[in-house]
């Protein structure tokens, strides 16, 4: 009887490591499923919650007294990642800016995503890599809102060069970019290096840590639509 | 006599009819991923609402210049009010789908 309890418990023992190897087996094997994810991420979270998951999305920036929408984090979420994903607001009443998606996205990229948080909470470092080789094209990211969020406090609304901080960045001014004639390799290389590393000022900063390719190439195709050349 | 009064009368309502249309908040209505209306003119100071009539959620947000603003997720029935400060070009947009696009001119 007493030998008999114990063998149960050994077999339960088993049964649980084996459970648990098979989780983790399933974990590596999700790769493709993190890949996919990042994608589905850039595409539809990056608004709010930036490209990197730390919360510098365009709408973060720009929208007065916006919540942290970082996603790096190991606090114990509320709910299970997956729910807040699919359900977003309706969970809480509390706060209503976090989309619910089970109506606009596929139960396989939800869980896709999903995955994904869940790498961004578990192993930040492999996640940026990730992200940093999602290969999305660039017209699927809107240029015009990393501008607004990222350059016009120097280059102005309309790059004139007119942005709130050029009242005190002087010599030079940050560029009037309806002017530029920089060729496309040129303004990737400055917006990604920063000024100082093209031999220019160092007021213009380097953005290649904080931006993702495709956010760059987009922000780089949106400058050339501000120039007054090119708008004739 | 009689005519003077109909007239009067025909006269008193129109115009309280006219006013109160126009002092209505201007409505723009959400249907079928789509905003009811593509442009739309207000001025400084008039506050536009924006009413859920799908059966799923929406998140109208803008980031320009003029109005930056983020009235949330509100599912069918809900409707959420924003008022204008600034004169400019307002690109209306929801966050959940990209593809839903408006503008709202705002004047002085
Ligand atoms: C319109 C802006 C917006 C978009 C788009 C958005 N979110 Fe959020 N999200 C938020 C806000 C705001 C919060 C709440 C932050 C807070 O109050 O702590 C949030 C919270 C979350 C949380 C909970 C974080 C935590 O630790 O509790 C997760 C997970 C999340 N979002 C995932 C996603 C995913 C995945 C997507 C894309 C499919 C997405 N969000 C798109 C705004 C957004
Ligand atoms: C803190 C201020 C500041 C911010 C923010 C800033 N810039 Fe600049 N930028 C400058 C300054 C100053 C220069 C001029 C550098 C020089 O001429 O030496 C410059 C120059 C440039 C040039 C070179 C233009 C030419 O024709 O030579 C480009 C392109 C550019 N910036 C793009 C951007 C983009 C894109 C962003 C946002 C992702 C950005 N900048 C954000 C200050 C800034
Ligand atoms: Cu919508």
């Amino acid at each position: 009887m007493i030998l008999n309890r114990v063998g149960t418990h050994r077999l339960a023992r088993f049964l649980t490591l084996t459970v648990l190897c098979l989780l983790f087996v399933n974990v590596n094997a999700n790769d493709t499923d993190v890949d996919h994810g990042a994608r589905v991420y850039l595409e539809r979270c990056a608004l709010c919650h930036g490209s990197k998951g730390l919360g510098e999305g365009p709408m973060a920036l720009l929208v007065h007294d916006y919540p942290n929408t970082s996603l790096k984090t190991t606090d114990d979420p509320s709910q299970s990642i997956r729910d807040i994903v699919k359900f977003g607001t309706t969970l809480s009443s509390s706060n209503e800016l976090s989309p619910p998606w089970r109506h606009e996205l596929e139960a396989s990229e939800i869980a896709a995503v999903t995955a994904f948080v869940e790498a961004l909470r578990n192993d930040f470092s492999r996640a940026q890599q990730i992200l940093a080789s999602v290969d999305i094209p660039p017209e699927r990211i809107d240029g015009r809102k990393i501008y607004r969020a990222r350059c016009e406090s120097c280059h102005g609304a309309t790059g004139a060069g007119d942005g709130r901080m050029s009242r005190i960045i002087k010599n030079p001014a940050p560029s009037d970019l309806t002017l530029s004639s920089l060729p496309l390799e040129e303004i990737i290389a400055i917006i990604s290096s920063g000024g100082k590393a093209m031999g220019r000022s160092e007021r213009m900063p380097p953005w290649g840590q904080e931006l993702v390719y495709a956010e760059l190439i987009s922000v780089a195709n949106y400058l050339t639509t501000l120039r007054i050349a090119e708008a004739e | 006599m009689n005519t003077a009064l109909k007239v009067l009368t025909t006269f008193t309502l129109w115009f309280s009819v006219g006013y109160v249309i126009a002092d209505q908040l201007p409505n723009v209505g959400q249907k079928d991923k789509k905003f009811s209306v593509e442009k739309l003119q207000v001025n400084v100071g008039d506050t536009v609402t924006f009413t859920n009539d799908d059966p799923f959620f929406h998140n109208v947000f803008s980031l320009s210049p003029a109005a930056t603003f983020d009235l949330g997720s509100y599912p069918q029935g809900e409707s959420r009010d924003i008022t204008f400060e600034e004169a400019g070009e307002v690109q209306v947009e929801c966050a959940i789908h990209p593809s839903m696009q408006m503008t709202i001119e705002v004047t002085e």
